[in-house]
């Protein structure tokens, strides 16, 4: 391609650049790790959120600039977005980091605009293909996606960078193996929003009240994304008689964050669609038992070191939550496992495997160290 | 690998397999259908799923939940989810509205602003781009205006399909408008007890009324559960501690994955659809049976119907008839169940067939 290796330039573009975002994380991190090999590197974002000015420019900024044959693009995509048609116009070589999109038959029913953003990012990454030199994926389940978009030449796996919390490694105090707990308390991490099912969650949790423990709680963290399926999910609370049992914290900074996980005496996700699920790592780093359905890329994150339960019927999950609250064995077998899983969602092995994905597909980065 | 219960069946398999009745062929879609998952993910989850599945027959035999309860939970949701975001026909009508208020195009657009002169700049460009964004709305709004009225007439052709199907079977033994009739015989459950062989698996016992066949089933090492749309034969079980669900047939057995039942019996509701039901009633069932499945059916002699007027009335209001045994022997043949076998009763049919399931591991 002819370029000179000193004036190698390796920018990144996103439709939101946002803090105690796991994309905007994983994107000022592959900055830190392109500008380590001491290539310049720039982010330009549709929208930058107040606590990331500075980091990042502008996209109209970007679209100002012309062809620069030194330049790589790097495109973290995660929903429908003006910049990849943008992209599609551009001369510069292009890779997509892909963090999945979530399909437009689950958001659309409740929300039409956000159903058709969605479907259009899935579109956008058909007609983005032809300009692709690679992809790199945060998960095989995401490698799998784009295969399903004809996008598979270049292809690679490597781990996202996950936000480490206060606890860097599973707690060994005893705590973190919730067996002093006299009441059960189920936690779940993430956006208000149709994909994550907490309507699920609340049913089961019901299954669990009526079950087995009636002085459980159940705390859901996250900002909405829905306003429309957040009012139903407290109707429905209220509805089955349990409104005074499950909590809507609303966002949370991280010393909140911390306390929801060290009071949690389980970890329950039953989304019908992740790519990749960070709050599970979280919940790992925790020392939480992690209870999943195992849907898209969850199977892949927990593997063997939570429950993946293969259905979301109410009374199975709640069984599945009180098998793993009752059983200590159990609770120290995925304890041993959640290690090995920690390992390989370690910030090195992040940063050594998305290093090796540039090598492969920049290659002019070959024989950088 | 070894599926719970009550996993969802996979979509992807069922809305594509397409079914020649007569050949009893079933074509799986060649197509990737979802990714692959890692061996020993899949071994630790099968295991586990035991485990749960224990610990929930343990709580159904303490009777923790009553038999409306998962029903209970699903249709609350239900009722909460928004007009238009389900797919009943009072959610079509109401995206139906929404998409007729949204599809015209204004080029009014607003210009009042609260810094100063910007309304009047707002203005200026509003009145000099005025004659091309009309012309643009136009199209717009030409072709919105036809693509609504297309809508429209295919809503009233789709109307009119949908009220003769329903007319076709509205009247249901199971529903409110008729009780369901629950067919006793002596010997029976002896019969069907001794046709069943050896307990290798959950037995679903189709419109199970009190629970009678399937405590008595429970009481010789099967492992039962029933489902009946009926609430009220559901109230007074024989013994309280059995799993009976309220819930209906179809759709249960749409819940359950492939190759997860041992057995399936047959009764009540199943004489009294219309016969293209029975056949999809059927297909489900030999869907979920796993291979070496048992599926029996015990049908009310057609017969018997003419010995009481309530039956008369059941039978001449139902959207189809009963089948006589050997109706149900060539159905059963035909789809491939192997030693099909009929036994009499004084009012009653029973016919078993076993499957063997050509595709299962090994084979």
């Amino acid at each position: 391609m002819g370029l000179r290796n000193y004036s190698l330039e390796i920018d990144q573009v996103l439709p939101s650049f946002a803090p105690r975002d796991a994309i905007g994380y994983h994107t000022l991190k592959m900055q830190e790790l392109i500008q380590s090999l001491g290539i310049k590197s720039e982010i330009y974002a549709d929208e930058i959120k107040e606590d990331l000015q500075g980091h990042a420019h502008l996209f109209a900024e970007f679209l100002r600039q012309s062809y620069r044959s030194n330049r790589y693009i790097i495109y973290q995509a995660s929903t429908g977005s003006p910049i990849a048609g943008h992209l599609t116009s551009r001369r510069e070589p292009i890779l997509i980091n892909y963090h999945n999109i979530t399909p437009k038959e689950i958001l659309g029913r409740w929300d039409i605009g956000v159903g058709i953003v969605v479907g259009a990012g899935i579109k956008q990454l058909s007609s983005l293909k032809e300009k692709l030199v690679g992809a790199i994926s945060v998960s095989e389940y995401n490698k799998w996606c784009l295969r399903q978009e004809g996008i598979t030449e270049n292809s690679l796996v490597a781990a996202p960078f996950i936000p480490v919390a206060a606890h860097s490694g599973i707690a060994d105090d005893g705590i973190g193996i919730r067996d002093r707990f006299v009441s059960s308390n189920w936690l779940f991490v993430g956006r208000i929003a149709p994909n994550k099912a907490q309507h699920d969650i609340i049913k089961a949790f019901s299954a669990y009240i009526t079950g087995w423990q009636q002085d459980a709680t159940l705390t859901l963290v996250g900002g909405i994304s829905s306003q429309r399926y957040s009012d139903s999910l407290r109707n429905l609370a209220g509805e089955l008689g349990i409104s005074g049992r499950v909590h809507f914290t609303g966002p949370v900074d991280n010393m909140e964050l911390e306390k929801h996980y060290r009071d949690a005496t389980v970890f329950i996700c039953l989304s019908d669609h992740e790519g990749f699920g960070f709050p599970i790592i979280e919940a790992l780093r925790h020392s939480v038992p992690v209870v999943a359905f195992a849907s898209s890329a969850i199977p892949e994150t927990l593997g063997i070191s939570g429950i993946l339960v293969p259905s979301k019927d109410p009374i199975q999950v709640a069984a599945a939550v009180a098998l793993v609250e009752n059983d200590r064995q159990l609770r120290e077998k995925l304890r041993a496992e959640a290690r090995h899983t920690l390992e390989r969602y370690s910030p090195e092995a992040a940063n050594m495997q998305n290093l090796n994905a540039l090598q492969k597909l920049i290659p002019e980065l070959a024989s950088r160290k | 690998m070894n599926q719970s219960l009550d996993e969802p069946a996979n979509a992807a398999t069922d809305e594509n397999q397409e079914i020649d009745f007569l050949n009893g062929a079933s074509h799986a879609p060649t197509s990737e259908s979802s990714p692959p998952m890692n061996v020993q993910t899949n071994e630790f989850m099968s295991k586990i799923a035991r485990e749960i599945d224990e610990e929930v027959r343990r709580k159904r035999a303490q009777g923790a939940f009553p038999p409306a309860f998962e029903r209970r939970l699903k249709t609350i949701f239900e009722q909460l989810v928004p007009p238009g975001a389900g797919n009943s026909r009072k959610d079509f009508e109401a995206l139906l509205r929404s998409s007729d208020r949204a599809a015209y195009f204004d080029i009014d657009v607003p210009i009042a602003s609260q810094k100063p002169g910007v309304t009047r700049v707002k203005k200026l460009l509003r009145t000099t781009q005025a004659w091309y964004l009309n012309y643009l709305a136009q199209q717009l709004n030409n072709f919105s205006t036809n693509l609504m009225r297309l809508l429209y007439v295919f809503d009233s052709r789709v109307k009119k399909l949908e009220d003769a199907s329903e007319s076709a079977k509205t009247v249901r033994p199971s529903g409110t408008f008729l009780k369901p009739y629950y067919v006793t015989a002596s010997g029976l459950d002896e019969k069907l007890l001794s046709s069943m062989g050896e307990p290798a698996g959950r037995v679903l016992i189709a419109d199970c009324g009190n629970g009678y066949l399937v405590n008595h089933l429970n009481e010789h090492g099967f492992d039962s559960y029933g489902v009946d749309s009926n609430l009220e034969s559901l109230e007074n079980p024989v013994v309280t501690s059995l799993d009976l669900r309220w819930q209906d047939l179809d759709e249960h057995l749409k819940e359950i994955a492939d190759d997860a039942l041992f057995g399936i019996v047959l009764q009540n509701t199943s004489d009294m659809i219309s016969p293209v039901e029975k056949l999809d009633l059927i297909l489900q069932a030999r869907r979920v049976l796993a291979p070496t499945g048992n599926l029996a059916i015990i049908s009310i002699d057609p017969r018997f119907f003419e010995t009481s007027s309530e039956l008369l009335v059941q039978r001449d209001l139902s959207p189809g008839k009963p089948f006589a045994p050997e109706t149900w022997r060539y159905v059963l043949e035909q789809l491939e169940f192997s030693n099909v076998s009929t036994t009499s009763f004084e009012n009653c049919h029973l016919t078993m067939g076993y499957f063997t399931n050509n595709d299962a591991p090994g084979d």
